[in-house]
């Protein structure tokens, strides 16, 4: 309950200075100065000119502010209302942060949340702007590296018949599995066709590799009488 | 069986796409792709204070920026982007040891670095009547009281100079013309006077002039004479003209002024250098190109035996010129910073290209003369292969296998036409249109560009027209030039009427020129070129307009009275006191690819696509909600309101975004403060009324509407939508942000869900998300910050997966975006090394374990 009044008086409170906006600024009385102080990142990794690529924009550039070259800021003239203010600089990234001037002058900043909007996360003002970080704007391209390569689908197409013929006989010593491979081979024995045999079988008038065998064998017999 | 078969494939594609969602998000650059296809060119504007310090150049423009310039080359040192122009506007700039600039109403003084842009210091002032506060620049301190003066005698105040402490006007008492002057930081400061001698006639007007001695520029009936203000006012009896300008050198001051040479065509400009009593001292004819308007001088420097010069022209160039040699240094075109119209055009094929295509087209010669064609094509052919780029070298201007090369042509709001090619960013050609302003009313844009005929018909040029406004007359002017080359054959027509509205048909007459009427206010249609309009008769039932006026939006249809086409109000839409903020219509030339989306049930949910639809925004104020936005979709053919929704306690700038079957719109929520960005989707339902074609007449049903809205963190200033050949590649929406980024945000993420279905990866649907994610790898233009976009231009790549983005404003820039990534082309670091060590490394491998079987197998059966 307690807290509940405190949200509709914050909305409240948010709305009259809305609203109160333009009869401020036709008086044009009540001028006021947002200041605040950015602070980069650690010290070796800023820019040498930082500051002046840094902006300050106030309700995304309705008004402007510029940095001194200690990293403070002050944005004039000022109608009293609600305001985001942003750090712009091409290399960093910070978050934003509303500040809130009534008509009396008085500051209040907090975080941004658009979408609880009623919830307020008090930030110390003057402002102090932090860089969160580094803007990433690309993505990292991949590194050459030795896994990469080895699991690659072709490398691996390659190397792992190599293994199976070249380095597992040489491991399989043991003479009983020898015999045991020896007679599987003996088994499974074909002979890879020559390419010449072919195309001299083709050309002979397409005889079966049979009646080729027996003419070789014919060639031979032959050879063996003379 | 046919339609099935289409439905099946249909259902197919839109199954693939909806996988690829997935596959492929957003399309992000590597560091190293960083100004591969892409450039930048910065601009400041046209400039309005210039001066020298420390070897720079440093310029105040009228885009309220201040820039320093490199004086050898004209390339831009730094820039420092200041508030909106036409709300705080430099009022004051000068150069010492460092830049001090006072801008705006609520007058702030700055004081910059001339070496970077950093700010010294920056003091705000108060007060709206004369007052004079004194502080040191170093430190920023305020020095004594500020001392106010009465000014009850300043009538005119647009009639006034200040020189150093004197602030002098010009004022008339009756016949007699006097100058009244007053010395600010005197200890008793009083109004003097001293009335004008001037022999001619006409008002008299006061110019600030830069002097030793405290001086101003009287001028009247454009000759102007030199006042000095030294214990007394003195009035100089030598006259100048008004552009005469004051640079300190050695020996004294020398006064320069530009004079017209008539009697050298050559070297159409003259610079002439004298003392303040007119001794003629030099006199320099300056090689003056003939493309840019008439000049004036801006600044000048002298050393011991040179001078330079920057002179402007009145259509925003800037011309650094060195004296005496009288030669241009460079050129800086800065009426580029205000684009108003920009096409994208096609290059021409080669020559050699356009012989082949020629061969197909004449079926009518005879086998010998094909055959001897077909032999010399193929022979020019085979020498291209040998001498290989060195002929392209030589006609760069070559259309490519993917259209990546294209002419951009864009029209500034000075009336200055330039041609840009995309490869480089270098300007092909410029043209100048003298006295064309952009038009004052709201139909299609500032200025007209229709693309009547691209040039894809090889032996006839390609075509474009440009219409405008007559500055002097107010008439509309027509200029119709070869978008590749700038050459216009008949220059700028004036035509003796106001244009009300112009649209482009989509009918090609026999030499594949589209043509385009234009509509007068007497509702009286012409065609243009008036031989088509045999053309446009033929198809008058079918031609609809609209016209945005004051209060209504009007539509309308061409109807053929008496043999002579005209213009009937058809419907019309009242804003009804409400303020128009935004209207958007489909992309010309875009294609829906996929008829609808598939759910997960496998039924199709088809889409309703209007090719006529408007999309509207307006804003009402309202006593309750402040203000009211309202969108309404409206039939362009019939006026009927398809959809209409209202937000309350919405502000503008509203942007409108519409395109296939969806709009997305931006606003301002004043209740919590945020901007918001909402998506329409419209559908037709579960049955396609009529698969082959669209009628707004033959409407049985409204369309079903679905809507969801989200939070964006940040402020757009303009919103587009990527625009692919086909439409097969996913939409992405574009968003220039006040920040200086542009993101890309996938459709995907924005596209309404269905409330009682499921979504997830299986269905290819994003969760919703309240707001917005923006990552900072989304930015198409990464770190390179793009000041005050004016507008984002998009057309397609011949390749499907590309299309190329202009970004205009105060920094041109121009990329390509992929938002499906590049689908159709391999990828740039595809390795081909790898790819054939692997197969050689498998070739060699399957024969050296060919001969160590084999060898095995000897073994064996020797055993």
């Amino acid at each position: 309950m307690y807290l509940n009044s405190i949200v509709i008086f914050l909305v409240y409170l948010c709305s009259s200075n809305v609203f109160s906006e333009s009869s401020i600024e036709e008086e044009g009385s009540g001028r006021y100065t947002i200041e605040g102080r950015v602070f980069p990142l650690s010290d070796y990794q800023i820019q040498t000119n930082w500051q002046a690529n840094t902006r300050i924009h106030i309700n995304g550039g309705e008004f402007l502010g510029f940095v001194k070259r200690d990293g403070s800021f002050a944005v004039h003239n000022l109608p009293s209302g609600s305001y985001i203010v942003e750090a712009l600089n091409p290399e960093y990234s910070f978050e934003p942060v509303r500040v809130e001037i009534n008509q009396k002058g008085k500051f209040r900043a907090r975080k941004v949340n658009h979408i609880q909007t009623s919830l307020v996360v008090s930030v110390p003002y003057p402002l102090r702007l932090k860089a969160l970080g580094k803007t990433r704007y690309f993505q990292q391209r991949e590194q050459w590296r030795v896994t990469d390569f080895l699991f690659n689908p072709m490398i691996l197409m390659m190397v792992v018949p190599l293994i199976i013929i070249m380095i597992l006989p040489k491991m399989l010593n043991d003479p009983e599995t020898k015999k045991e491979m020896e007679q599987m081979q003996s088994l499974t024995k074909f002979e890879l066709p020559e390419m010449s045999d072919m195309v001299t079988n083709f050309l002979s008038g397409g005889a079966g590799p049979g009646t080729s065998a027996q003419q070789s064998k014919q060639k031979q017999k032959i050879k063996k009488r003379q | 069986m046919d339609g099935i078969l289409f439905h099946v494939s249909s259902k197919l594609l839109i199954l693939l796409l909806s996988i690829s969602y997935f596959t492929q998000e957003i399309s992000c650059l590597y560091e190293d792709q960083a100004g591969k296809v892409d450039w930048k060119i910065s601009f400041i504007g046209k400039v309005k204070y210039a001066d020298f310090g420390n070897n720079k150049l440093l310029v105040a423009t009228e885009e309220n920026v201040i820039a320093a310039l490199n004086t050898k080359t004209g390339d831009l040192l730094w820039r420092q982007v200041m508030e909106n122009e036409a709300e705080q506007q430099i009022q004051f700039f000068n150069v010492n040891k460092d830049v001090t600039t006072v801008s705006g109403d609520q007058t702030v003084v700055s004081y910059w670095s001339i070496n970077n842009k950093e700010l010294i210091h920056v003091i705000p002032i108060e007060g709206s009547h004369i007052e004079i506060t004194s502080f040191y620049l170093e430190t920023g301190e305020i020095k004594g009281i500020p001392k106010k003066i009465n000014t009850p005698w300043l009538k005119d105040a647009f009639k006034c100079a200040s020189s150093k402490q004197y602030f002098a006007c010009v004022q008339k008492n009756g016949e007699i013309e006097q100058i009244r002057y007053i010395n600010l930081i005197a200890e008793n400061s009083e109004v003097l006077s001293k009335p004008i001698e001037f022999s001619e006639t006409g008002e008299a007007e006061i110019l600030s002039f830069e002097h030793e001695i405290p001086s101003v520029l009287l001028v009247k009936n454009n000759v102007a004479k030199i006042v000095h203000f030294k214990n007394d006012v003195e009035i100089l009896a030598k006259t100048f003209l008004p552009n005469v300008v004051n640079v300190k050198n050695d020996v004294g001051n020398q006064l320069y002024q530009l004079e017209i040479n008539v009697n050298n065509p050559e070297k159409l400009l003259k610079v002439k250098g004298q003392d303040k009593d007119g001794n003629n001292q030099v006199s320099v004819d300056v090689e003056y190109p003939k493309g840019l308007g008439a000049p004036y001088i801006l600044a000048g420097q002298c050393r011991t035996n040179n001078c330079d010069l920057l002179l402007s022209s009145i259509d925003h160039a800037l011309l650094f010129v060195r004296i005496p040699e009288g030669k241009i240094l460079w050129t800086r075109e800065e009426a580029l910073s205000d684009i108003v119209a920009v096409e994208f055009f096609e290059l021409p094929v080669s020559e050699l290209d356009a012989s082949i295509e020629n061969e197909f087209k004449t079926s009518s010669q005879d086998i010998l003369s094909m055959f001897i064609n077909r032999i010399l094509t193929q022979s020019k052919q085979l020498t291209k292969v040998f001498i290989g780029s060195q002929l392209m070298m030589n006609s760069m201007l070559v259309r490519d296998d993917f259209g990546l090369h294209k002419i951009i042509v864009v029209v500034t709001r000075i009336g200055k036409i330039f041609a840009i090619d995309t490869l480089s960013g270098q300007t092909v050609w410029s043209y100048r249109l003298p006295h064309v302003v952009p038009f004052d009313n709201r139909n299609g844009g500032d200025v007209m560009l229709f693309v009547q005929r691209t040039a894809r018909y090889s032996p006839f040029p390609a075509q474009c027209t440009l219409l405008a406004k007559d500055d002097t007359t107010g008439n509309t002017v027509m200029f119709q030039f070869d978008p590749i080359t700038g050459l216009s054959s008949r220059g700028v027509v004036k035509l003796d009427r106001k244009v009300k509205q112009a649209m482009l048909l989509p009918y090609e007459d026999k030499n594949h020129l589209k043509p385009f009427i234009t509509i007068y206010e007497d509702h009286s249609v012409k065609v243009h070129p008036e031989e088509s309009t045999v053309i446009v008769k033929k198809h008058v039932s079918s031609i609809y307009l609209y016209m945005v006026d004051e209060d209504a939006i009007n539509g309308y249809s061409l109807q053929l009275i008496d043999d002579r086409l005209q213009t009937f109000r058809h419907w019309n839409f009242l804003f009804r006191g409400s303020k128009l903020a935004g209207i958007s219509t489909r992309p010309s030339g875009e294609r829906v690819h996929s008829q609808g989306r598939v759910l997960p049930d496998r039924s199709v949910y088809y889409k309703y696509v209007n090719p006529n639809m408007i999309a509207v925004a307006t804003i009402s104020e309202d006593p309750v909600n402040k203000q009211v936005l309202s969108i309404y979709l409206i039939d362009g053919i019939t006026g009927m309101v398809i959809y209409a929704l209202a937000h309350k306690r919405a502000r503008g700038p509203v942007n409108l975004v519409h395109s296939e079957n969806w709009l997305v719109y931006t606003f301002f929520n004043e209740r919590y403060r945020r901007r918001e960005l909402a998506a329409l989707e419209l559908y037709e339902g579960h049955v396609q009324s009529n698969s082959t074609f669209f009628s707004s007449y033959a409407m049985s049903q409204l369309p079903q509407v679905q809507a969801q809205s989200y939070i964006l963190p940040a402020v757009p200033l303009k919103v587009t939508v990527t625009l692919t050949e086909r439409g097969i590649t996913n939409k992405c929406l574009l968003v220039a942000l006040n920040t200086g980024a542009v993101v890309e945000i996938p459709w995907a993420l924005i596209q309404p869900r269905f409330a009682d279905i499921p979504c997830g990866p299986e269905e290819s649907c994003y969760p919703y998300m309240p707001e917005i994610p923006l990552h900072p790898e989304a930015t198409i233009n990464y770190n390179q910050t793009l000041s005050k976009v004016k507008g984002i231009s998009v057309a397609p790549a011949r390749l499907e997966s590309t299309s190329h983005i202009l970004v205009h404003g105060l920094d041109m820039f121009y990329t390509r975006v992929a938002p499906s990534k590049t689908f159709d082309v391999l990828k740039e670091d595809f390795d081909y090394k790898l790819i054939i060590l692997v197969l050689i490394g498998l070739i060699a491998a399957s024969y050296v374990s060919k001969t160590l079987a084999s060898r095995k197998a000897i073994k064996q059966a020797w055993k």
